[in-house]
């Protein structure tokens, strides 16, 4: 499975999501790729009506995440309705259409929490 | 500045439709009535500032400095055509006002225009999305109106702003333009009709949960223009030049949700302590403000970061009427991009174009009675890129 990665820089310890050509911080060039994790919290979200050529879904519900280590990302949430703290997971899948060609990316959906 | 500049002249064309009418024509509309209020007569203009920030996918023209320089005659003047989402204006007088003030230049013509009209609502939503991040925002279907509406719902969690006060903002606004010729908008709204009544679902949709219709500018057609000069000569033009007293300009990370704070506009905050200081003058010395009010969230969160109320108290400001035409400290006395319009390119310009008119007491019935001093903001991007300047009346 595709896991979601963000950018941790190697001087200055900073961590980002998306990538810059160089550290926001320190403006260093030594980046790694770092592996988010497939937990994250809902910090806020909209439900867009009024949506922009190239995507079909309305209502389109957005939002942004914070991850455990403090990196945010900004994506599509998979479900009808959902609420500010709601604990979400990365999953890849198709987004909209960029010059009627589709594109992908990754989108948050609910964790389903298993009966124990 | 090395050397002041002033605001000799200004102009606009009626903001709203302009069918029939091409980009450039409205540009020359705005331009002529600029020149003519700055009574330049035969005098050579130095350069010309020509700001708009989709002429090309929506008008199908671009290099417009070339073309609005030759339909005004004003060559061999420099031409520049110039693009910053939407604080395109602001930058554009920005940039002519450190011509002028560096002694390169010693008279210039700006003019800012947009046509969008035209264009169907989910193409222009979309052109107009080009401006956010383009793999972190753009491609998940992004748009202004939804990073908007995001930052209301923190805002909101946060600092226990309620839909009424985003409603408060929409009457004001419009109310203001009701006293302003130019206007795109003359319509007086109520509470009642965009929140409470029965029709509010239908007259008053949603289009960014939890902003509604009522809280976003329209799509608007218009075209603002000034004449800047140096200060030293200004008084051969006009008896009442506008001095552009003070200038700041910030930018900020380009997606929203990498901000330590997402609430706080920090590209607002800095770029209005550099036009304050630089005018040797602090919000308090105001007696009117421009805002980019593109959502009525943003008129609130700009009145905090420009230093004007603490953060999170813009809102009681906005409830006491401080911030209403007779308050202390009247907000978009015009009308705002609420409801004067906001044709993308057009709108810093029109600010600089409203101050002037309130400093020079020409406002009519929205005049802000005896304003000297007046501040404006031009907020590119969803705060990415913001230009403040300080306007004062030289007596």
């Amino acid at each position: 499975m595709q896991k979601m990665t963000g950018f941790k820089c190697e001087k200055c310890g900073k961590m980002f999501y998306p990538k810059h050509a160089r550290c926001p911080r320190c403006g260093s060039l030594e980046l790694k790729e770092i592996d988010l994790g497939n937990e994250c919290t809902l910090m806020t979200y909209t439900k867009l009506f009024a949506v922009p050529e190239g995507v079909e879904q309305i209502p389109l519900l957005l939002g942004i995440v914070e991850f455990k280590n403090g990196v945010r990302a900004l994506g599509q949430i998979v479900a009808e309705e959902v609420e500010i703290g709601a604990t979400l997971q990365p999953v890849w899948g198709p987004l909209r259409k960029v010059h009627g060609k589709t594109v992908s990316g990754f989108k948050f959906e609910p964790v389903k929490r298993k009966l124990s | 500045m090395l050397r002041q500049v002033a605001v000799i002249g200004c102009g606009m064309t009626k903001f709203g439709r302009h069918d029939g009418k091409t980009l450039l024509e409205i540009m020359v509309e705005a331009s002529l009535r600029a020149i003519d209020d700055a009574k330049i007569g035969e005098r050579d203009v130095d350069a010309v500032y020509v700001s708009t920030m989709l002429s090309g996918e929506l008008s199908n023209q671009t290099a417009l400095g070339s073309a609005l320089v030759d339909q005004l005659g004003l060559m061999p003047a420099a031409a520049h055509r110039l693009e910053n989402g939407p604080a395109s204006g602001g930058s554009a007088v920005k940039n002519a006002c450190m011509a002028v003030a560096s002694g390169f230049c010693d008279l210039v013509l700006v003019t800012g225009g947009e046509k969008m009209r035209h264009i169907s609502g989910d193409r222009i939503t979309d052109l107009i999305s080009t401006m956010v991040h383009p793999t972190a925002e753009y491609v998940h279907g992004v748009t202004l109106p939804a990073l908007a509406a995001m930052f209301t719902r923190l805002y909101m969690h946060r600092y226990g702003l309620k839909r009424e006060h985003l409603a408060k903002v929409a009457i004001k606004n419009h109310a203001n333009a009701l006293k302003n010729p130019y206007a795109h908008i003359h319509q007086p709204i109520t509470i009642e009709g965009i929140l409470y009544a029965k029709e509010a679902e239908v007259n008053n949709p949603l289009v960014a949960d939890p902003l509604r219709l009522f809280d976003c500018c329209p799509v608007t057609d218009g075209a603002a223009s000034v004449v800047l000069c140096a200060a030293e000569i200004a008084k051969e033009f006009c008896d009442t030049p506008v001095i552009v007293a003070g200038l700041g300009q910030a930018t900020d990370t380009l997606a929203v949700h990498e901000r330590e704070d997402p609430t706080l506009l920090k590209a607002v905050q800095v770029a209005s302590q550099k036009a304050f200081k630089m005018a040797k003058l602090t919000p308090a010395d105001m007696d009117l403000a421009e805002l980019h009010d593109a959502f009525t969230i943003l008129e609130i969160a700009e009145s905090e970061d420009s230093g004007f109320f603490a953060k999170g108290t813009g809102h009681k400001a906005l409830e006491e009427d401080v911030t209403s035409l007779g308050g202390k400290l009247p907000i978009n006395p015009s009308g705002g991009l609420k409801a004067r319009g906001h044709p993308v390119g057009a709108t810093g310009v029109a600010q600089i174009v409203e101050l002037t008119w309130q400093l020079r007491g020409e406002a009519g019935g929205r005049q802000v009675q005896g304003a000297e001093k007046a501040y404006c903001c031009n907020f590119g991007g969803f705060g990415n890129n913001v230009i403040s300047f300080v306007l004062t009346r030289r007596n």
